[in-house]
Formats: structure tokens, C-alpha cells, sequence
């Protein structure tokens, strides 16, 4: 079982190794790394996520491009706590340091890359069991409402040149956010159960470009999750997730910029690592199986993220 | 065992932190680092479009072929053709669109097209630079929403519309052009069967028939990226045929339906402007031969590509050259010109007259 935990560390620290110098694109996976768990009362579930995300793929709408010419990574490290105020009532924070890295093969096969690193953005989140499992009954509906802090940096320039918008490690705009979670487990001792989760992010303007004139706007961004978790005796559970992600193109003067904004279906299959009852990991991998994109995108072709939890019951601790 | 797994834990979490402070809020690039950091255009007006260095791929010598044969062009398709030795070649927009710069020879002419897909601009860059010959490249830059192309040879950057080198070892060079003309595939294919036109096998994957831009072309309230001056006299996407000449710069709008001569004066130099709405043309001469005879102009409607005559009955064709008289073979001496989006122009030029 330690060789077993000891490959998939080594797995996921020897990629990080080798791509520690290169970075990422499209913005930190806030919304999607939101942990799916609502809480328990008096107990702090603290969680470490690192998400290697690699955009090689080239889609013109749900066209595939073959196009080998330009590469985006973006790796981001995310911070996530979680505190049961009471039964029903959680608040969570999620705080990320993102790099990022886009490669161009260029002319005469010469590699440009430009690299960022940074803070990323934060979320503050409120969360409320409208249900709540028990014995007899094991599911669990949560909802919440939070807050996007841009603590990221939106003006990180190259030689004094503002970059774009998704080479910036943080987004510049205060965005509003709900979320919803629900679970299902099925007694008296069936090993499946079922999860599901909607994200939902309101995004607002920022001034990109200087002058308090010109506001730009992502797009919002909506994610539908939902799966199946399959329990064992052993370290290991598992889980198989289907994703649904669709962002609005962004605005800039009130128009729709070109190129940006669509549609991803995901599959996520995951492992559960449980070293202890308070300590629990997952490896899991976000593989794209259907894009729709606007205009021609260079779009994720694969993420795999590792997480690593620990919960303590500070009530009792004190 | 739990005091393993927390060891591991704290190391992960350390190993994130580690690597941001190596390099905190900070970027680097090798795209900009071997230039010295002078700009001639304020840095704080220079936008990275997105792509990067070379993410829009210029063309070196792309496949051609002749006009009779091409099927993937509209009558109303706009593209940019040169004459040179005699040699008509033709680079439509759709190809630009996506590649901005197409490197090219013609004999001893060595050339690039650059075209701004988001100015509309289209300009044609000597590629012999102090001697020595290079090709351009896209360098992921934009200043007034401008395409900033670089030279291989000294990776300098310039400005596209400024027509200058504005950072890099040849700053302060001014680019040397060709003339080209921009106008309809529809008035071209006809009467220039044999000319070499651009296909779509480029050897990148792109859907040639779909701008990439969306509506922008027509869309009068959509910039990309701020420009640093206003100019309301005219609707921002109209184009207009600028011209920039001993210092002083001077638009014109395609202002008659049918084909007419506009006579005019820009930087002391006299020149005519031929133009026409229905037709989609607008171009400049100066009213002088190559070799010095000075000519009197007149409009020859309905003959194109013949489009002007004068007192010697000499007849030229839209590239200014004699086609036909005592002088055939002979070329009206350029201007310096190019069309662009009306905002474009007059962000670059905003002390521009307009007629």
C-alpha cells in the first residue's frame, strides 16, 4: 500500500518537476475546485489542490484544428477552508496561487513562452444544509452564496506591457457566486452513492486597460456536476463524475468579444485516498469529451489535479 | 504513520508556496528580453493581443495559384494585389485575416503584405533591410489596436501604420514599401487571369471562409483594445485611403459612386485620386511618370482595369502602369498610401485632413 502512495506522490510531483518553469492560461479553476462537501458543525476541513491544466487543443466550435503551433499550461495551487459554524450553516474559503505558461512554436521551430506567477483570486463562500443526513436517511442538499475577491493581480505586464487578460494571474473584478450540493447515499450499507453539484459565477467589469473608461467583462460561468462515488474497505474509493461547463463570451464596451465563451461536457473519474479517518486525499483527472466553443479557441485538452484533506473537530478539540 | 502522511502533507503545501515566492507576481519573457527596452510609441499604449510571438503565423512564400483556377473567393471578397515587373499577385483578405503577413518575392523584389485585420490597414514592407534580406513576423503586439510586426534579421519591432521601426536595434528606420492596391476579387479575377493568387493550402488548419472577428468589420462601436485618439468626423470602421506624405497626412473617402479623378495636393506634392464606390477602388498617383514626363490625368470610365488616360494617349491600368500608348510599359510615380479604418487612421495621424 506505501509503494501504491508513494508512486502516485511521485506521479504527480515529477510532473509538477518538469513543467515548473513553463505555466498556464485560461485563469485559476476556482469555480470548479470548489470542494463539494458542505460542513459539519464545529469541524475545520482543510484542503490542498494542485491542478495541472494543459491546453494544447485547437477547436473551431466542436471543429477540431490540428494545430501544433501553440501551447498554454496553467498550474495553480489551491488553499480551501472549510468551518461547520453549526448544523446547517459552513463557511468556506478558497485562496489560489496561480503560474502560467503560453508557448508558441514558432518560426524555424524557436519556442517563445511567457510565463506568469501570482496570487490568484479568492471565494469566500456561505454555505446552508437545507437537508441533512442521518442514519435513516442519507442525503444531503446544501446550498450557498459567496463572493469573488480579486486578490489576484490583473495588470501583470511584460517589459512594461499589459498582457492579456488570461495571461494575468488574477481576473480584476469582484463577482458574485451560488452554489448548490446534493448527495445521496443509499442503505443500509450500499457502497454507491450518488453527488451532484451546481456553480454558478456572476461576473462583474473591471477597468483593464487604464483610464476608468473601458470596462471588460468575463463571461459567467456555469457548472453542473454530477456522479456517482463508489465506496470500498479499502484505502481506495472511487468516483466518476460528468461535468457540464459553459461560459459567456466576454464583454468589452458592451460587445461580445470574438473568440471567447462555450460549451465543455467533461468526464472526471476519480481516486479517493483515505489514510485516516481525518485525512483523506484524491487524484482525478478532467478529461474533455465534447467542447462547442465560440469563434477558434485553443482549449483544455487535459487537468489532473491531486487534493489532500484533513479535518479536525475543533469543538472537541476545545 | 498519521505523523508520515502530515509530513507529506506540509511538504506539498510548502512546495506551492516555495515555488511563488520564487517569482511572485512577477512574468517573464523571453519574447521582449533580448530588445533594449526604448520605444519610440508609450509602452502603456502596447497591448499584448493574446496569441503571443508568432501565435498568428506568417506565410513565407505561400502556395499559389492562378486567378481562373481559385473557387474560394466572393466577387466582393476585398484583397491586396502588387504588379512588379509586370507580375500581378493577389492576397486576399480571407488569408490575411488570418496570418497578417505574407513573405513574397517577385524576382528581385522581396516583400512582405502586412495586413491589421483590426485596423484594416494593409502595407507592403521591403524585406531588404540595410542590405540584408529577412522576412517578418507577427509579434503578438498591438499599439492603436495595430498590428506591431517584428523583422527576423533583428528581431525589431514596427509599427505597422507608422510605417517605422519603434523598438529594437533599428529604431527610428523608416520601412521602405511597394505599392499595392486593395479592391474587390470581383474587379480583379477578371481582367488578371494570369495573375498568382494565395491559396487556402497554407499549411495551417484554419477555416479561411469565417473572419475571425465577428462583426467587427462592420460593427462601428467595437474596438478590441483602447486607441489613443478620437476622431468623430467619420464612423470608426469606414475605410478611407490615407496618405502620408513630406509630413503631412491627408484621408479620402470614397466620396463618388461612379469612377472619378480627384485632384489634390498632400506635403507640397501634387496627386490624383482615383475612386469609385460601385467599383470598390480608391488609390493615389502622383501625376508624373517614373522617368520624370510630368502627365495631365483624366478618368476613362467603363474600360477597367483600365482606369485613367492622358493628353498622349497613354492608358493605365489600376496599378498606375501604362498599358497601352507611347508610353506603355512606364508606371506613375507612387505615394505613400494605404487603407484603413477611418479610427485607425486618425489615431495614428490626428492632425489628418479629410476630403
Amino acid at each position: 500500500m506505501k509503494k501504491i502512495i508513494i508512486f502516485i506522490l511521485l506521479l504527480v510531483l515529477v510532473n509538477g518537476e518538469k513543467y515548473a518553469q513553463a505555466c498556464c492560461s485560461s485563469g485559476t479553476p476556482l469555480l470548479g475546485s470548489l470542494e463539494m462537501s458542505s460542513g459539519s458543525s464545529g469541524v475545520l476541513q482543510l484542503g490542498l489542490t494542485y491542478d495541472y491544466n494543459s491546453l494544447q487543443s485547437v477547436y473551431e466550435g466542436s471543429r477540431f484544428l490540428n494545430d501544433q503551433t501553440r501551447e498554454r499550461l496553467t498550474q495553480s495551487a489551491l488553499f480551501e477552508i472549510t468551518y461547520g459554524l453549526s448544523n446547517r450553516w459552513a463557511i468556506t474559503g478558497l485562496f489560489s496561487f496561480v503560474n502560467q505558461n503560453r508557448t508558441i512554436n514558432s518560426f524555424n521551430n524557436q519556442t517563445n513562452e511567457v510565463s506568469t506567477n501570482g496570487l490568484g483570486d479568492a471565494v469566500f463562500l456561505l454555505k446552508y444544509k437545507l437537508v441533512q443526513p442521518n442514519i435513516i436517511n442519507q442525503t444531503e442538499l446544501a446550498v450557498g452564496g459567496g463572493l469573488k475577491v480579486p486578490t489576484g493581480k490583473a495588470d501583470i505586464k511584460n517589459n512594461g506591457i499589459l498582457l492579456p487578460a488570461d495571461l494575468q494571474s488574477g481576473s480584476g473584478s469582484y463577482d458574485v457566486l451560488f452554489w448548490a450540493y446534493y448527495s445521496k447515499g443509499f442503505i443500509p450499507d450500499s457502497p454507491i452513492s450518488i453527488l451532484a453539484n451546481v456553480s454558478y459565477k456572476i461576473n462583474s467589469s473591471y477597468d483593464r486597460f487604464g483610464g476608468n473608461v473601458q470596462a471588460y467583462k468575463f463571461g459567467n460561468e456555469l457548472i453542473l456536476s454530477s456522479g456517482l462515488g463508489y465506496r470500498t474497505d479499502t484505502l481506495f474509493d472511487f468516483s466518476l463524475l460528468v461535468r457540464f461547463r459553459n461560459t459567456a463570451m466576454d464583454v468589452f464596451n458592451d460587445q461580445n468579444i470574438p473568440n471567447t465563451g462555450g460549451s465543455w461536457l467533461y468526464v472526471i473519474p476519480g481516486v479517493n485516498l483515505k489514510f485516516t479517518d481525518h485525512f483523506t486525499g484524491r487524484l482525478s483527472s478532467q478529461l474533455p469529451v465534447y467542447r462547442d466553443l465560440q469563434g477558434t479557441q485553443l482549449t483544455t485538452t487535459y487537468t489532473i489535479s491531486f487534493s489532500l484533506f484533513y479535518s479536525v473537530s475543533l469543538s472537541n478539540s476545545f | 504513520m498519521f505523523r508520515k502522511y502530515l509530513a507529506i502533507t506540509l511538504i506539498l503545501f510548502l512546495l506551492p508556496v516555495w515555488w511563488g515566492c520564487e517569482e511572485s507576481e512577477s512574468s517573464s519573457s523571453p519574447d521582449l528580453s533580448d530588445n533594449p527596452p526604448e520605444w519610440l510609441i508609450p509602452t502603456n499604449e502596447i497591448f499584448d493581443g493574446g496569441p503571443g510571438k508568432d501565435g498568428i503565423p506568417a506565410l513565407t512564400t505561400p502556395e499559389m495559384a492562378n486567378a481562373g483556377t481559385i473557387s474560394y473567393l466572393n466577387d466582393n471578397d476585398l484583397v491586396i494585389a502588387t504588379k512588379l515587373d509586370g507580375e500581378v499577385r493577389i492576397y486576399p483578405h480571407k488569408i490575411l485575416d488570418w496570418h497578417e503577413i505574407i513573405n513574397d518575392v517577385i524576382n528581385d523584389h522581396r516583400f512582405a503584405i502586412t495586413y491589421c485585420p483590426l485596423t484594416g490597414s494593409g502595407i507592403s514592407y521591403d524585406r531588404v533591410l540595410n542590405g540584408r534580406v529577412t522576412t517578418f513576423g507577427v509579434s503578438g503586439l498591438l499599439y492603436n489596436t495595430n498590428l506591431i510586426p517584428y523583422d527576423r534579421a533583428t528581431n525589431s519591432n514596427w509599427s505597422q501604420m507608422k510605417m517605422m521601426s519603434v523598438n529594437g536595434d533599428l529604431i527610428g528606420q523608416t520601412a521602405d514599401t511597394f505599392p499595392i492596391i486593395e479592391t474587390t476579387w470581383g474587379n480583379l479575377k477578371s481582367f488578371y487571369t494570369e495573375a498568382k493568387v494565395v491559396t487556402t493550402n497554407t499549411g495551417h488548419s484554419r477555416n479561411y471562409n469565417r473572419f475571425p472577428y465577428g462583426d467587427y468589420k462592420t460593427n462601428h462601436n467595437f474596438l478590441l483594445f483602447p486607441v489613443s485618439h478620437k476622431d468623430d468626423r467619420l464612423p470608426r470602421k469606414e475605410r478611407v485611403l490615407g496618405i502620408f506624405h513630406n509630413g503631412v497626412a491627408k484621408a479620402f473617402r470614397f466620396s463618388s459612386n461612379t469612377l472619378s479623378l480627384i485632384e489634390s495636393n498632400v506635403g507640397g506634392t501634387n496627386i490624383v485620386v482615383v475612386v469609385s464606390k460601385n467599383d470598390n477602388l480608391i488609390m493615389a498617383y502622383q501625376p508624373e511618370l517614373v522617368n520624370g514626363e510630368k502627365v495631365s490625368l483624366s478618368v476613362d470610365n467603363n474600360s477597367l482595369p483600365v482606369i485613367m488616360k492622358d493628353e498622349n494617349n497613354n492608358e493605365y491600368d489600376i496599378f498606375g502602369t501604362v498599358v497601352s500608348g507611347p508610353a506603355e510599359g512606364e508606371r506613375l510615380k507612387s505615394v505613400t498610401q494605404f487603407i484603413a479604418y477611418w479610427f485607425a487612421w486618425a489615431a495614428f495621424y490626428p492632425e489628418t485632413s479629410l476630403q
